[in-house]
């Protein structure tokens, strides 16, 4: 009995930990996107102004990041391109959880041909790396940023779809979802009352552990000239447009790059936190 | 937890260090300092920087250099090759352009020209890499060729040509054609063994001072001392081009000493570069490469393609690019005889004032619009390449601040885009305007109708005639006449504005020596004086 106590009181101190991990990861990345969206609206200085007296000066009082190549300003840029770069990355996620997770739940609940056809063309999207697709589909559609998410998006979904199907066809199977059918509830309403709920905790986990990922995959296809136009601030068109001239003026190069990294590792150490608490609670 | 943040930490304190370490490498120059990068810059006129002793030109070695385009084939009468087989010291055409932009003979010693028949005499001891004497029949063959496999030179299939003895050719041309000595000065008109030459793709036999190695499509070149070289003896042992196109690789390349000189460096280059003196020769030369806009009438109102010409500021856009270019007013050097027509320069108040007269009125947007509708965003449709994305993002801005709202197109290919649909509102595009040294082929390819960059539909039928009348001009002055008053007239019709001239800027490793430093076109590299650094 004393056993079992200690054993009750050891999960719970452990599940604990995992709520207040999320919590201080949840906090630290609702900082980082408020900051990047109220970041132009505190911009010390126009981040698109040139000046050709100011190129490539070192960090100082004035420009705390230094300057670029046409003398604008480092850390403005770098704020101004963090709604870019964060909104972008955000928004995607949400499209792609959205669409895939529909599809997958459709595909999972109801199987049969419309499964076999919907997952056959999910095989064919996922033996295609990701990034080589993007770079195809954002070479034919040209370099803007809404080019940008429909070229990353159009595989992004696929994962959420995976997952949302097996977890629909699990769920199918349970008693209370024949209880359901028994009494004459219609598809529609188990599929939004009782499998989407069972279900949106794993998908939630996997977006935020695809928010570092997309953010990356945005940034590689910026840094390929497949972005942003210029002279939009994105993080990964800075450092596209700053590694020219990287002996004389590194800072231009690694302050994006620092914000790319910092970024994506706070996102996947959210989303690790909450995949552990998951994985907790179920244990 | 605490784990995690160690890590972060410890990925923040590496990309610090690494950012300290490459922040101490080495003491930049003083930031915008385009004059001071310039100042140890030779130019054209200048004796370029003495060479330590411990570097001293030696005969004999190799040379290491860059090529930054890719091709498949050396064939040189074929598409461009022939810039860079020229380049190479591989090929070389009857006659040279000189560092003064003046033609002098090489091959071909004299051409003589009467009404519709010229005649042509050949070098003394001109002979091909394999010993074979190049003769006038070669040459007519070769022309020959050249008209079947490069459209731009069909001409000479027009021409009746025969080889009066080993040494003359005498063509008879349909029409007079004064320009047939610039024709025969581009890279195109190099002559090959015909006979002997197995592998036209991968070792044209031809009469240069080096001969093919070994070449690799779309790679590397490596080349050999042609030891029947016509011209004498040949300093170098060899020389070897390796195919790199990213600028920081070619900046990295001659730090470690992996390469001897290159060309077309950047203003960062410049800046690096300059910063060595007692290492680096750096040489700038004005080069006949400009770029400039072609502002769409279909899209855009003359209004506001005057004031789009009249608030460009070239001389903005030359400080910011450091050293490799300046500013441009007209599609030839203004020292040309018709490079006169001038391009009006930056002019805010006038941009205004025409603007203004349309009925265009600024708004509390500090944006132009008329009866209430604002002034649709222009794209300015551009490619990045040879800074070009840069000066849209100048342009852009300049054009911004005055009121005429732009966004900035990039495109990867423009032959692929805008050149060919004509879908764009104001588009940049880069070219040698004067490879030849006579106004002809610009005006020719650009302002008649139906030319590959008549993209603005300027062409019409009295330009036509204009055009017609100067390729059969022979007087000098005549022609320059002529040519004026075809530019003056495009310059008026406010769509075309020529931006900067690139300048020509290499950088060559002491006891580097005969890099056609000083010559201003691109198609001249490596000669028989050509010297590479001693062997330390």
């Amino acid at each position: 009995m004393k056993k079992e106590k200690q054993k009750l009181s050891r999960t719970q101190l452990k599940k604990l930990k995992m709520k207040r991990k999320v919590i201080i990861w949840g906090v630290i990345v609702s900082f980082v996107l408020i900051m990047s969206f109220m970041a132009p609206f505190f911009l010390p200085q126009d981040p698109l102004e040139t000046n050709a007296l100011m190129m490539r000066k070192p960090p100082s009082f004035e420009h705390p990041l230094g300057t670029d190549n046409l003398g604008r300003d480092v850390f403005s840029r770098l704020l101004a391109g963090a709604r870019t770069s964060i909104f972008a990355t955000i928004m995607l996620v949400i499209f792609s959880f959205i669409v895939g997770t529909t599809i997958g739940v459709v595909c999972g609940y109801y199987g049969g041909f419309l499964d076999d056809i919907v997952m056959r063309f999910t095989d064919i999207l996922l033996s295609v790396p990701q990034l080589v697709l993007a770079i195809a589909v954002a070479g034919m559609l040209g370099g803007s940023l809404v080019n940008t998410l429909i070229a990353i998006g159009i595989t992004s979904w696929t994962s959420y779809a995976r997952l949302a199907r097996s977890h629909a066809m699990r769920i199918r199977q349970l008693p209370f979802i024949n209880a359901c059918r028994l009494t004459g509830t219609s598809d529609a309403t188990i599929i939004m009352s009782h499998v989407v709920p069972n279900l949106v905790g794993p998908m939630l986990v996997n977006a935020t552990l695809e928010i570092g990922s997309t953010m990356l995959n945005i940034a590689g296809l910026s840094f390929l000239g497949l972005g942003v136009a210029p002279p939009t601030p994105e993080w990964g068109a800075m450092v596209s447009e700053s590694r020219n001239y990287l002996q004389l003026a590194p800072w231009a190069v690694f302050s994006p790059a620092i914000a790319i990294l910092v970024t994506v590792m706070l996102f996947n150490y959210f989303g690790e936190s909450v995949c552990d608490l998951t994985n907790t609670k179920e244990a | 937890m605490k784990k995690r943040l160690a890590t972060l930490l410890l990925c923040l304190a590496m990309v610090f260090t690494t950012l300290t370490g490459c922040g101490s490498k080495s003491e930049p120059a003083p930031s915008g300092s385009t004059g001071d990068a310039n100042a140890n810059t030779n130019t054209s006129t200048s004796e370029p920087a003495a060479a330590p002793e411990a570097t001293v030109a030696t005969t004999g070695g190799i040379i290491r250099s860059v090529e930054g385009f890719a091709y498949a084939t050396l064939d040189p009468h074929k598409d461009y090759n022939s810039w860079h087989s020229q380049k190479y010291g591989l090929t070389e055409s009857l006659f040279k352009l000189g560092d003064d932009m003046k033609i002098q003979p090489w091959l071909a010693k004299s051409l003589e020209i009467k009404d519709t028949v010229a005649v042509l005499t050949l070098n003394d001891g001109v002979c091909f890499s394999n010993g074979t004497p190049l003769t006038a029949d070669m040459v007519k063959r070769n022309l020959e060729r050249l008209s079947e496999v490069n459209k731009r030179f069909k001409f000479y299939a027009n021409f009746t040509m025969e080889a009066t003895d080993d040494k003359t050719l005498t063509i008879t041309m349909p029409e007079v054609m004064p320009t047939l000595e610039n024709e025969m000065a581009s890279p195109e008109a190099c002559m090959l063994d015909l006979d002997a030459t197995t592998d036209i793709d991968n070792a044209p036999i031809s009469t240069g001072p080096f001969a093919v190695d070994v070449f690799i499509p779309e790679g590397d070149i490596t080349l050999k001392r042609n030891d029947n070289y016509w011209g004498g003896h040949v300093n170098l042992d060899g020389a070897k081009f390796f195919s790199m196109r990213d600028g920081q690789s070619k900046l990295m390349a001659m730090q470690n000493g992996e390469i001897d000189a290159y060309d077309s460096l950047s203003a960062t280059d410049i800046e690096i570069f300059s910063a060595e003196p007692d290492r680096y020769q750096l040489f700038s030369v004005p080069s006949q490469a400009r770029t400039y806009m072609f502002l769409n009438p279909k899209t855009v109102p003359e209004s506001v393609r005057q004031a789009v010409i009249l608030t460009v500021d070239r001389e903005s856009i030359s400080a910011f690019m450091g050293g490799t270019v300046s500013p441009s007013y007209g599609a030839y050097n203004e020292s040309t005889p018709y490079g006169k027509v001038q391009y009006p320069s930056i002019d805010l108040a006038k941009a205004k004032e025409i603007m203004e007269a349309d009925g265009y009125t600024l708004n509390s947007n500090n944006v132009y619009e008329k009866n209430g509708v604002e002034l649709p965003t222009i794209g300015l449709y551009c490619y990045a390449a040879r800074s070009i994305d840069s000066m849209a993002v100048l342009i852009k801005e300049q054009l911004t601040n005055s009121g005429i709202p732009a966004e900035i197109k990039l495109v990867e290919d423009p032959d692929g885009t805008y050149m060919t649909d004509k879908q764009y509102d104001i588009c940049f595009y880069r070219m040698t305007t004067d490879k030849t040294g006579d106004p002809l082929a610009f005006i020719d390819g650009v302002v008649r109708s139906g030319s590959y960059q008549d993209i603005t539909g300027y062409g019409n039928a009295a330009t036509d005639a204009q055009i017609e009348e100067l390729r059969f001009t022979i007087d000098s002055e005549k022609r320059a006449e002529i040519a004026n008053a075809i530019m003056q007239d495009y310059t008026d019709a406010a769509v075309f504005c020529p931006l900067v001239t690139y300048n020509r800027n290499i950088v060559m490793s002491t006891g580097v020596t005969h890099f056609a430093e000083t010559n201003p076109y691109e198609f001249y590299t490596l000669d028989a004086n050509t010297t590479a650094p001693s062997q330390k």
